[in-house]
């Protein structure tokens, strides 16, 4: 938490995972400035009424966000103090996201740190005083859970990553400011081009670190993974047995499953969602119908698919399906002696035969997503997220500077605005530090 | 020298460059003032290297001068090779520097001191403070020959004086610089107050006779063609450009100091002074940097026609004859001769995190410190020190608030803010990568940034301030023509080269945000009233228009360090109480006792969660105390 800083920032403020309403809230400056850009609405945004209308952007699919409240509270009037911004929105923990993540794209809003709404209230005075050791304990307890968080392998390896790339930035930094504050000696100064390379390698990592973000995000909230195939493919079985209790309701009539029903297993140390989903097939029903789009909305939503064939059905493979890791799976293998040849796993619920391959082929698909992470590391946390965006963007600056062939001394100033960005992660790096680096690296001295 | 009084408003304790500025500042804002010194023609000698400026050194005599100090006119007067550093960065790092007479420049500071109305100079060695209100108020000052004097504010700037001890090999005695004898007496009575004292080190090279030197192996090292002034007072500037010589050292001379080690007191244990890591001793530098086969050594004239050298880079407490013997190795140093070996000294300081912003004592009131004796090393450090001393001694007589520069407004924001926020544990010296806003903090904007308030607190002459005001107006009426001219692009293609050709007409601004574009390149393309400014405020705006958006990036940055880094903390909190505030920080902030959350803040060891619980709690306090 920055308390000297007059930044806008963005949260989501209802609990995490609570269903139906959702409020993101935006203080700070830029707030009022940054909601007319997202929000239409037939009428004016009026201080203290809330206004109904519907967000707008490139990134928002169209209608995702038809239905929202969007209240502005002019500061000092706020809990915070300051302009401030709720927008109320329909929908999960999907939702409350994504329209996180635009709002983080708008230019000068950065994700609030643990605790800020809460201190930026209680400097404004909304907080009454005799509410502040209650303040004191919250930013207290935030900081002791991050502590210990710390100590989780995910949150550990990314603070060793991170401290990693600060170490190569300060040494970067070092270069430059030995120049400048020592030039008058005998060192041997490498030109500021030479720190292209490893800079450009930094801006690599942090590019590669960003690409993991979506499956960070899928590690933090469990791997989806829906049962998909024609109607009475033995999905529901398969469904049961995975879970290894009688979960969903198995008949042998087709079109059985309706809406889905999820549930979690732990698969290599991860939670997995596998769903159960409604048969695909044309239908009159309109209730059968319905868990058909749901079943497609599934497909769309999913990180890896489990497509179940049978002998007795025809499987028909929706276009949704193109872009999503599968494991084709044949059912009833007790019905049949001679299988297609093109499938990945050949089982039967009804004895249990090839179920043991499956489960480990699934283990399998799970680690590999791990091991896309950066050596050990996902980003999982908006949070986090944020700061690498602003960190890519400030070591394409530096780089353009070098390009530029700007004086050392601005090249310096670039590098350390990237350097108090990944602060917001590892901690600041300060003047004596880089002095430090000087004094022990270079010879220096009249 | 005859005292006309018992008793003064303001007494400065030291001659050096940072009493001469405090006495001279107390003195021309109207109040009786006292200088004691051992001796009145010991005034501003300059007790190590020829020189005034360099790296961001140069930044703080350029802010002495717009705030209304002496040391830039002194060094203008005095100099005898200017040369501007960093010259082939980008300006905001450029630094003048000046090699000095230094018994021109010692007896310019006479001049001043002794001319000066409302000044009084006694010669003597002041003992021991005397205060009242158990220890909590000043009152005067005791003097070896038992004279007392009273005051209301005394400012302490003993230099390396306080119990002084000069190591040479195996020898050590007493002195405050050699030749001169060491000051006994205040730090007792301090520390008798309840200051924390503690021991640093520093060290000078051996002189030698420039007749003894074979010049024809060395490098010739002469100043600039066409040197600028430090003051922006000085008229019709033509110095002397005098050379300065540049030699190296060898595997032999290395071997000879490595041969000496045994008896060199700071490896044997002898000093227990930690001494300054950018301004390590020969045998230092060979040690700890064995791979380094060659070290450069600069020698430099102390005064006109001196038959005096000093050899930069050759600092060192080893015996004379390892010295000699080393040195002796060295190209066109064969046969050289000592007026003396260099030495080391130990010295008493008292850590400065003791003191206000405005650089008084917490302990005690009307009692202020200045210079080395706050572990700092330098000239320029110890003069904005006084000057700041003297200005804000002033003001706490008359109960104006207090004149504290922001880190954003000046390098001696930064070395007062830096000096009082940390644990300073070898000596202080300013560089330019301290000052998060350098970009903002140019050596030729000091003026523009702060010969304004040198006048309003009553310092800065009339005429300068006018004249820096005119500037700035010339200023801002050039950037405005800048960035509304537009160029046509045949034009700009045959004035500037650059890899692509320009499509479309261009502001002038923009043609000279161009990489590789001065504005020398586009002056014949300007208006003659334009021309006609003087050199230095063309580059000035020039610079100011090529960097916007960098200089634009640093003021949003200091905008959004608001209103809470002012806020005050009053100086009953008892942190060790604050459970909730982090172990390590709660003993910072016992030991520190900031005064404002922005100090607080850059404590280290202090986290922004413990910041923001320290609000919080002394909101709470503050409304408790109210009630
Ligand atoms: N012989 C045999 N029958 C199976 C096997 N797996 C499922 N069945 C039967 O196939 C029928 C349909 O099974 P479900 O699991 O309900 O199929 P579903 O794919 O969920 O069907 P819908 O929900 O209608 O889409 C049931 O009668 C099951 O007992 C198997 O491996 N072998
Ligand atoms: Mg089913």
């Amino acid at each position: 938490m920055l308390p000297f800083d007059e930044d806008t920032i963005v949260a989501i403020s209802t609990p995490p995972g609570i269903g139906g309403l959702a409020v993101v809230r935006i203080s700070g400056p830029l707030a009022l400035d940054t909601i007319s850009q997202y929000f239409t609405s037939p009428q004016e945004l009026t201080p203290r009424y809330a206004t109904y209308g519907k967000l707008k952007h490139a990134d928002l699919s169209e209608g995702e966000f038809d239905d929202c409240i969007v209240t502005f509270f002019k500061g000092p009037h706020s809990v915070t103090g300051e302009d401030l911004v709720e927008i109320s929105i329909h929908g999960g923990a999907y939702l409350q996201q994504k329209l996180l993540e635009v709002l983080l794209r708008a230019p000068g809003l950065r994700a609030a740190s643990a605790g800020e709404f809460t201190f930026r209230s209680f400097l404004s005075g909304r907080i009454d005083l005799s509410r502040a050791e209650a303040v004191a304990d919250l930013i207290h307890a935030k900081d002791k859970a991050a502590h210990k968080n710390a100590r989780n392998q995910f949150l550990g390896n990314l603070r060793l990553l991170v401290d990693s790339m600060s170490d190569k930035l300060i040494h970067s930094l070092t270069v430059l400011e030995a120049e400048l504050d020592f030039s008058d000696q005998e060192i041997d100064f490498s030109p500021p081009q030479a720190l292209i390379d490893p800079l450009s390698e930094i801006k690599t990592t942090a590019e590669a670190l960003l690409d993991t973000y979506f499956y960070g995000r899928r590690l933090e909230e469990g791997i989806r993974v829906p049962l998909v195939g024609a109607p009475n493919s033995g999905k529901s079985s398969l469904f049961n047995l995975l879970l290894g209790e009688e979960r969903a309701i198995v008949t042998a009539q087709a079109g059985t499953t309706r809406d889905t029903i999820e549930k979690a297993i732990v698969v290599a140390g991860h939670s997995i969602i596998l769903v159960d989903t409604a048969g695909l097939r044309e239908t009159q029903s309109e209730a059968e119908l319905s868990g058909v789009d749901r079943s497609l909305d599934e497909i769309d939503n999913a990180d890896l698919v489990i497509l179940v064939h049978a002998p007795d059905t025809e499987t028909s493979i929706p276009d949704e399906l193109i872009h999503t890791p599968q494991i084709a799976v044949f059912n009833k293998i007790d019905l049949v002696s001679d299988h297609p040849r093109d499938m990945d796993i050949y089982l039967s619920c009804a004895t249990g035969e090839g179920l043991d391959l499956l489960k480990k082929s699934l283990y399998t698909q799970v680690v590999n997503m791990i091991n896309e992470g950066v050596g050990g590391v996902v980003l999982n946390s908006e949070r986090h997220r944020d700061v690498f965006v602003r960190f890519r963007g400030q070591i394409a600056t530096c780089l353009d500077s070098i390009r530029g062939e700007l004086g050392p001394e601005y090249i310096a100033s670039d590098l350390r605005l990237a350097l108090d960005i990944l602060g917001e992660i590892t901690g600041k790096t300060t003047p004596d530090d880089i002095l430090n680096q000087i004094f022990s690296g270079f010879c220096v001295g009249k | 020298m005859n005292v006309s009084r018992e008793s003064f408003d303001v007494i400065v304790v030291g001659g050096g460059h940072a009493g001469i500025e405090a006495a001279l500042a107390a003195s021309r804002l109207g109040k009786s003032t006292l200088l004691i010194t051992m001796e009145t023609k010991a005034l501003g000698r300059a007790s190590c290297n020829p020189a005034i400026g360099g790296l961001a050194k140069g930044h703080l005599v350029r802010e002495i001068d717009a705030l209304g100090g002496e040391m830039a006119k002194a060094t203008d007067q005095t100099g005898i090779q200017f040369k501007m550093l960093n010259r082939s960065k980008g300006r905001a790092v450029w630094s003048p520097r000046a090699q000095i007479d230094k018994k021109a420049y010692s007896s310019y500071m006479v001049d001043v001191c002794t001319n000066q109305q409302g000044l009084e100079i006694y010669e003597g060695e002041a003992t021991s403070v005397i205060s009242s209100n158990e220890g909590t108020k000043i009152t005067g000052v005791m003097t070896r020959a038992g004279r007392a004097f009273g005051c209301e504010a005394l400012i302490l700037t003993n230099g390396t004086f306080l119990n002084g001890l000069i190591h040479i090999g195996n020898e050590s005695f007493s002195a405050g610089r050699i030749g001169e004898s060491a000051s006994v007496g205040i730090t007792e009575s301090l520390v008798a107050l309840g200051f924390e004292t503690g021991r640093l080190k520093t060290g000078t090279p051996p002189r030698i006779k420039r007749d003894s030197v074979d010049f024809s192996k060395t490098t010739i090292q002469a100043g600039d063609q066409q040197p600028e002034p430090f003051s922006f007072s000085t008229r019709d500037f033509d110095p002397p450009n005098e050379y300065c010589y540049i030699t190296n050292t060898n595997e032999k001379t290395h071997a000879i100091i490595n041969g000496g080690l045994e008896f060199s007191p700071l490896f044997t244990g002898v000093i227990q002074g930690v001494g300054p890591r950018y301004c390590p001793s020969i045998e230092d530098k060979v040690v700890r940097f064995a791979e380094k086969t060659s070290h450069q050594l600069f020698l430099e004239p102390e005064w006109t026609d001196a038959n005096q050298l000093y050899v930069n880079g050759f600092s060192s407490s080893l015996p004379e004859e390892v010295q000699l013997n080393s040195l002796r190795s060295v190209p066109g140093l064969e046969k050289v001769e000592f007026i003396r070996p260099g030495y080391a000294i130990e010295y008493d300081f008292f850590p400065p995190s003791q003191l206000k912003a405005t650089m008084e004592t917490k302990r005690v009131k009307g009692l202020f410190f200045a210079g080395q004796i706050n572990g700092t090393s330098g000239y320029e450090e110890a003069a904005s020190q006084g000057l700041i001393a003297g200005i804000n001694a002033c003001r706490s007589i008359g109960g104006s608030d207090p004149f504290v520069l922001e880190r954003s407004e000046a390098y001696i924001g930064v070395l007062i803010d830096d000096l009082i926020t940390k644990d300073t544990d070898e000596p202080y010296r300013m560089f330019t990568s301290r000052a998060e806003h350098r970009l903002l903090l140019r050596y030729d904007n000091a003026h523009f940034r702060l010969a304004e308030k040198g006048y309003r607190l009553g310092l800065t002459e009339k005429a300068l301030y006018e004249d820096v005001e005119n500037q700035k107006r010339l200023a801002s009426k050039t950037e405005t023509y800048f960035n509304s001219t537009y160029i046509k692009p045949e034009i700009i293609n045959g004035l500037v080269e650059t890899q692509t050709t320009v499509k479309e007409s261009q502001t002038l601004a923009n043609i000279l945000k161009r990489p590789g574009v001065t504005v020398a390149d586009i002056q014949s393309i300007l208006p003659n009233w334009v021309n006609d400014l003087s050199p230095a405020l063309l580059t000035l705006i020039a610079t100011n228009t090529k960097y916007s958006g960098y200089i634009e990036r640093e003021r949003q940055q200091v905008e959004r360090l608001s209103k809470h880094q002012t806020m005050s903390i009053p100086d009953t909190v008892d942190y060790l109480s604050m459970q909730a505030v982090s172990f390590e920080a709660r003993q910072k902030l016992d030991k520190i006792r900031p005064e404002t959350i922005g100090q607080a803040s850059r404590i280290s060891g202090v986290t922004p969660a413990d910041v923001s619980l320290l609000i919080i709690l002394i909101k709470k306090i503050v409304s408790r105390e109210t009630r």
